[in-house]
């Protein structure tokens, strides 16, 4: 195997691995506050999809490629926050209290209801997305470097050191953190645990979109089971850099990027899910609380 | 003493009308559907033994159908075995994947669960995909031998309805046996509270793994049952949405009630046809995936304990008014937790 083959998949596992870390926020903030798996976040992801693919298509009839896409993915995404805090509102907040399990199933069935409403409404077949970067191409040891790779490099990261500063610096952050902590002593303290519920699938739901929009257009293919594929790597993002931590679902993310690229590359493409999915069952054996993280919880 | 109790006698007169229908139905057509039906329901009973009794949320029952139907088929068809041994080895691979797995998994709870069996089910598929010296790949395993029993070979839908309802009762029996056993027993105290179980000298982990492989074991079963059916096998005959599929049965028959996945895993695998009046094509597969998405989300809200009524303790709590509303004469108090 040439150096230039493994520098090539490292820079797409890159690319890739961080729009993974988008989609990994949403499981592991919504894990951190509410303690289960939201498996209708794919659903997000893929709604926030179509609605920038479909105003794309529409506004790029009078409207030059860029200004059409800066407005179609700033609509995806605040349509998005809103269908996941009407979703927690519609589907979790009832059984809110209940067995874990409830809530986990009952997004199952958001999932179910979501994606295949999406399918029967538009039909399965994949879209070709117009291009952003036509043509751009930078040399990198031998290796390519497109300007779709770099657009997402730059997205990414921006976001990610962003939240940090979000959930960390701000009121909203220090409510959600707290809720996180214990959200009996946060609602003593004043804390309104539904505005932090809220903000937290907002902020979940507008990542995940901007990554749907971000791989739509780096495989330029938008179909509506997009985001089974798509949400279960985020979801293992988040357990392999430790479900709950934010520059975890980073170094989870990019992990999983790179070690799907190199597995799909001296292996076959057609084993590039069974890669992440092996990589989660070693995570979850070896160390459930994620590989970066600094203990070892007893229970998950 | 009630030697024949009420679950008995209705589960009784079910079979007997069952046993008669093909008198009155012939339709290869209807025949069809049933023995598909009866496929669903083995599966949704024996999934609910693992999520119903065991507690254990498994998401990846599909792909010991897979395996089990896999290792069936081939054996079939390259080497000519017949069918009953084939049955039995398929039941063997699904206990022996499941107790792999189940070795590996079963030290996590809840969704994580859940996810890990997902995945599972996932790199099963993708291996029957991929490993096209041994599978054929996407393109599938064809001419697969039907039954032949004492000289007399397995010809139309008739037979296999009759093994089916025969399968059915099997299941239904053996899971209600392996129920009031120390087996059962220790399985649903680990449910309902598992260190209590625990100080009871439960041994949790053991259980559950024990619970996990027989319930695989009965997928395996149905695998090869379905590819001889069938005389057809590819990795897409069961796959997630299978899965998934059948923990909403489950869930929507009453997760934890034996008799609540048959109604179940009726309803939701009749959907299609019941809905092939109103729609055609590809679209019936995507609506019927979408109703079925919205009828569990409703179900959870309203109803967490299924259509038969037995569920795990910890969800009635909230749920006590509105069950009394639906549930006439309903004098079960809610259980703290």
């Amino acid at each position: 195997m040439s150096s230039e083959f493994i520098i090539q998949q490292l820079i797409s596992g890159v690319a890739i691995g961080l729009a993974y870390a988008l989609i990994a926020i949403g499981y592991s903030m919504v894990y951190g506050i509410l303690k289960f798996i939201n498996f209708g976040h794919g659903a997000v992801y893929m709604v926030g999809t179509y609605v920038a693919y479909f105003t794309w298509k529409y506004l790029n009839q009078s409207m030059a490629v860029w200004p059409s896409f800066l407005l179609a993915a700033l609509l995806a995404v605040a349509s998005a926050a809103v269908f996941g805090v009407v979703m927690e509102k519609v589907a979790y907040k009832p059984t809110r209290g209940r067995s874990r399990l409830t809530t986990f199933m009952s997004s199952v069935g958001v999932s179910l209801m979501v994606t295949f409403g999406m399918e029967f409404l538009v039909g399965p077949e994949p879209r070709p997305t117009p291009s952003l970067f036509p043509g751009v191409r930078i040399d990198v040891g031998g290796a390519v470097l497109t300007g779709m790779q770099i657009f997402m490099f730059g997205v990414a990261l921006t976001l990610l050191v962003a939240l940090q500063w979000f959930v960390h610096r701000t009121q909203a952050g220090r409510s959600i953190r707290a809720c996180s902590e214990d959200m009996g002593a946060a609602s003593l303290m004043g804390v309104n645990i539904d505005n932090a519920i809220s903000t937290t699938f907002a902020i979940g739901s507008a990542l995940g979109a901007v990554a749907g929009i971000l791989i739509g257009i780096y495989y330029s293919a938008v179909y509506p089971t997009m985001g089974w594929a798509a949400g279960i790597k985020g979801f293992i993002a988040a357990v392999t850099g430790g479900i709950g931590s934010i520059p975890g679902a980073m170094l989870g993310g990019l992990l999983l990027g790179m070690a799907e690229n190199l597995g799909a590359g001296f292996l076959s493409s057609g084993y590039r899910d069974a890669i992440a999915f092996t990589v989660l069952i070693l995570v979850m054996l070896f160390r459930p609380s994620g590989i970066f993280a600094r203990e070892q919880r007893s229970s998950l | 003493m009630n030697w024949f109790p009420r679950r008995v006698r209705l589960l009784t007169l079910a079979l007997v009308v069952a046993l008669l229908l093909p008198i009155f139905v012939h339709s290869p057509y209807a025949l069809h559907v049933m023995v598909l039906l009866g496929i669903w329901v083995v599966l949704a009973e024996s999934l609910n033994f693992v999520t119903g009794f065991a507690g254990q949320l498994a998401l990846g029952h599909a792909a010991f159908v897979t395996l089990g139907g896999y290792a069936g088929a081939l054996l079939m068809v390259n080497n000519g075995w017949p069918f009953w041994p084939a049955l039995l080895v398929g039941g063997g691979t699904g206990f022996v994947t499941g107790l792999i797995l189940g070795l590996m998994a079963l030290r996590l709870r809840g969704d994580y669960l859940g996810m890990v069996t997902l995945g599972f089910g996932e790199i099963v598929r993708l291996l029957a995909v991929n490993l096209v010296d041994i599978t054929r790949g996407p393109m599938g395993v064809p001419g697969i031998p039907r039954p032949v029993i004492f000289g007399f070979k397995f010809h139309g839908e008739l037979p296999f309805f009759y093994l089916i309802l025969a399968l059915i009762v099997f299941t239904h029996m053996s899971i209600e046996r392996m129920l009031f056993s120390r087996f059962g027993r220790a399985c649903l105290a680990i449910r309902d509270d598992e260190i209590a179980a625990q100080a009871m000298g439960v041994k949790p982990y053991r259980y559950k793994v024990l619970a996990f492989c027989i319930s695989s074991a009965y997928a395996g079963l149905m695998g090869v049952f379905y590819c001889s059916w069938a005389t057809f096998f590819s990795p897409d005959a069961f796959k997630l949405d299978d899965s998934i599929m059948l923990s909403v049965m489950i869930t929507l028959g009453g997760i934890g009630s034996l008799v609540g996945a048959i109604p179940g895993a009726i309803g939701i695998g009749a959907l299609p046809e019941l809905l092939r009046p109103f729609t055609t094509g590809a679209r019936v597969a995507s609506l019927r995936l979408a109703g079925v998405g919205l009828v569990m989300v409703v179900f959870l809200i309203l109803r967490p304990q299924g259509i038969a009524g037995m569920s795990i303790a910890k969800d009635y709590i909230s749920l006590e008014p509105l069950r009394r509303l639906f549930v006439r004469g309903s004098d079960s108090k809610p259980e703290k937790t």
